[in-house]
């Protein structure tokens, strides 16, 4: 028994802007809906091709699978329905939150710095001896990462996991 | 409710039909698509007829509206998506019987020949 794949309904409905689990979902429904229509057509009698025949009309065609999903913006992505907050207060919240919890570690990493120091050396410590050339070396390596290099990498993440969750 | 000034003010009606329909048969026992559709024929006596594939968006508005929660289950080695009823869809479901009966109710007047019934709806 050979079974559409709609193909073309899910990249019609993803290119519109559906959210990629309803789009998953709707196509994986729908094959399994023209199974159980293609087995109970043989059942009645019918031959494998016209039964395909008979439940691909009895399932609708492709124009009204896709017009009954789009007229719902309700189940559109989040990126569609406010790509200002996706595509403008995000990054700027995603970069403003790995700023801050950089900054965070970076200063708590100097503080357990210091207080080693101190306890070592059994007196308050200088400049030069909490932040020496390598420690500053570091801060500079950790900022330049957590800056330019860790939001690109989150994005990557998540774009993975969405198409391993919803596409794959 | 109906009718304001004349002018009819709920042209969702029409599309609270299938709605209706889908809360009540899941009311009775969590279903999949394909079981929904072939109990709407029944029940309907094949009155109500659609492309089976559209009730699927139905289902994930009513969903996504939180009228319908659905998991998935595996019946005899296939994994299937069932709907069933949440307590907001029930709510949903009284509403929408008690609108249904009183626009049924009020047509009814109306095709049995009282043309002043409208006034109260």
């Amino acid at each position: 028994m050979s079974s559409p794949t709609f193909d073309s309904l899910r990249e019609k409905l993803l290119r519109a802007g559906i959210a990629p689990r309803h789009v998953h979902r709707y196509t994986r429904e729908l094959r399994d809906h023209h199974e159980d229509l293609v087995a109970e057509e043989i059942q009645n009698g019918k031959s494998e091709p016209e039964a395909n025949a008979s439940a691909a009309l009895r399932l609708g065609d492709e124009e009204t699978l896709a017009a009954e999903l789009l007229k719902r913006p309700e189940l559109k992505s989040l990126a569609t329905r406010f790509p200002w907050l996706v595509f403008g207060f995000g990054p700027v919240l995603m970069l403003s939150f790995i700023v801050i919890a950089a900054l965070l570690i970076e200063g708590g990493f100097l503080f357990w710095h210091k207080n080693l120091i101190e306890n070592f050396i059994g007196a308050p410590a200088s400049l030069s001896q909490i932040e020496p050339a390598w420690i500053k070396s570091l801060a500079f390596l950790w900022n330049g990462t957590m800056t330019y290099v860790l939001p690109v990498l989150i994005a990557v993440l998540i774009w993975g996991i969405m198409h391993l969750t919803y596409l794959a | 409710m109906w009718l304001r000034d004349g002018v009819m003010t709920n042209p969702n009606f029409m599309n609270g039909i299938p709605e209706l329909v889908i809360l009540r048969l899941l009311e009775k026992r969590e279903m999949y698509g394909y079981e929904l559709v072939q109990a709407i024929r029944r029940e309907t006596n094949n009155a109500i007829s659609l492309g089976e594939g559209v009730v699927y968006p139905a289902l994930h508005m009513l969903e996504h509206r939180r009228a319908l929660k659905a998991r998935r289950k595996t019946v005899n080695g296939r994994t299937r998506i069932y709907y069933a009823v949440t307590k907001s869809g029930k709510k949903r479901l009284v509403g929408l019987t008690a609108d249904w009966s009183r626009v049924t109710g009020a047509v009814s007047h109306v095709l049995s020949g009282d043309r002043h019934v409208l006034a109260n709806v």
